[in-house]
């Protein structure tokens, strides 16, 4: 009898962090967007940045940022270029003028959104 | 050396899926980025580790190509599917129609169990043939808008009018499903072919049956010639039929022309047959005859009352079938005022 209500809790948890993973992707989606403009303000290429990335404990899979790259590079806000001068070949991105725009209204639209976000949730605990 | 070949592999694995401009920027890229990922001798277990933490192929292939890899796309799949499920009636409708005309017209014959034959093979032939027509014409034209317009920004039309928006069903509850309309043509259109047909060979199908040497012959028939004038009006009711159930299967509810319209249909109906065996010309004097011969004057006299009690029942129809519109437009009416 025991046993089995054990199995329900766990299929509940897994249920509710499917649910968890499902929703929280589009949340990261639009941050990561947000950091790795950020740090494009230096040239960096793949691993570099993959790396600066996770010293920065931001969360965000080689499988995602790469393919990332080339579609803000063909948005136009990043340019591109490569190094052939090391051992192997590196395309490097960076901010450009339009990507710095951007980047600074993103940042904008971000706070407001921060700012808005703690009004509410700080409303919610004082009306508890 | 050997292996480096996985990692040119899972790149090759990647970029076959993507477009022909894009393979090699993506491959040298790729590549950079999983050797920088990696020690300089690494081991195959590391390897598959580094290829495996990049993900499926398939998977990472598809995030490079964010934007439509579409058949037909979302933007255009809803419009595909409407233009399809209309198109494949109307062409099904239109293929058993011509199915039918085919068997009648084209290969006569004149055994009738051959004709029911040939008339459900060449029916459900040009049904079968209609909608798989419907189907490629359909989907290759959004094919073709989708590749067409893959590199633009289409705005599908977003503004629309309040004075777009469809009317209200007569009566609450009277949807009607497409497919039950769909039937009911094609019930309708064989019924109504089948009566003519009759009709118009009536001399071989409605009379006296005797059994001639062992086979069954019809000897005397019920009917004259003079009924064949009644070919006309049985066809264009026919037609008409048909009109009303393509209204409803466009408007997908009953409204209250189509009460009015389908009354006038079955009312019409009624009043042709009973003025069909009212005609005095239209019976067989000779069938009358035999009846006689046969049975003595009552058998005249019951053939007479079968007559009338026919005519009876369908002039009840009629005014059945005008009242019960009438109670249907009011009702509506009432409702529609709400």
């Amino acid at each position: 009898m025991s046993y089995s209500i054990i199995e329900i809790i766990k299929e509940l948890i897994l249920l509710i962090d499917s649910i968890i993973d499902n929703l929280s992707v589009e949340l990261k989606r639009g941050v990561q967007t947000i950091v790795v403009l950020n740090f494009l303000k230096e040239p960096q290429y793949g691993y570099s940045l993959l790396s600066e990335l996770k010293d920065n404990n931001i969360d965000i899979e080689a499988g995602t940022l790469y393919p990332l790259l080339r579609r803000l590079e063909k948005q136009g806000i990043l340019d591109a270029t490569w190094d052939t001068e090391e051992s192997r070949p590196r395309k490097f991105y960076v901010l450009n003028k339009t990507g710095e725009v951007v980047l600074d209204h993103l940042i904008k639209i971000w706070s407001d959104m921060q700012n808005n976000m703690e009004n509410i949730i700080r409303g919610e605990i004082n009306n508890e | 050396m050997n292996n480096n070949n996985y990692i040119l592999r899972y790149v090759y694995e990647v970029t076959k899926r993507l477009p022909a401009n894009e393979r090699e920027d993506v491959r040298k890229e790729l590549e950079t980025n999983i050797y920088d990922m990696l020690s300089d001798d690494p081991t195959k277990s590391e390897i598959e580790a580094v290829l495996k933490s990049l993900g499926k192929p398939s998977e990472i292939a598809k995030k490079y190509q964010k934007d439509g890899r579409y058949l037909i796309s979302p933007k255009y799949y809803d419009s595909y599917l409407t233009s399809l499920k209309n198109a494949m009636i109307i062409l099904a409708v239109i293929g058993f129609i011509s199915g039918i005309f085919t068997a009648f017209f084209v290969e006569p014959r004149t055994d009738i169990v051959d004709v029911i034959g040939l008339v459900f093979e060449k029916g459900l032939g040009g049904i079968i043939e209609g909608i798989i027509y419907a189907l490629v014409i359909v989907t290759v034209i959004y094919v073709i808008i989708e590749r067409v317009n893959q590199n633009k920004e289409v705005e599908v039309n977003k503004e629309w009018s309040i004075d777009d928006l469809s009317e209200l069903p007569a009566l609450s509850g009277t949807y009607i499903s497409k497919a039950s309309v769909t039937f009911d043509i094609i019930f309708t259109t064989l019924f109504s072919t089948a009566f003519i047909f009759f009709i118009y060979n009536h001399q071989k199908y409605l009379g006296w049956v005797k059994d001639v040497n062992n086979k069954l012959t019809l000897t005397t028939p019920l009917f004259t010639n003079s009924i064949k004038y009644f070919i006309i009006p049985l066809v264009l009711l026919t037609i008409f039929e048909i009109f009303n159930r393509l209204m409803l299967l466009k408007d997908g509810v009953k409204t209250v022309k189509s009460y009015i319209l389908i009354g006038i249909e079955i009312g019409l109906a009624l009043l042709t047959f009973l003025i069909m065996i009212s005609l005095k010309t239209v019976f067989n004097n000779d069938f009358t005859t035999k009846l006689e011969l046969t049975f003595g004057s009552n058998g005249v006299k019951v053939f007479d009352y079968a007559v009338a009690f026919v005519q009876v029942g369908l002039i009840i129809g009629i005014i059945v079938t005008i009242i019960y519109t009438i109670i249907k437009v009011v009702k509506a009416n009432e409702f529609n005022k709400k």
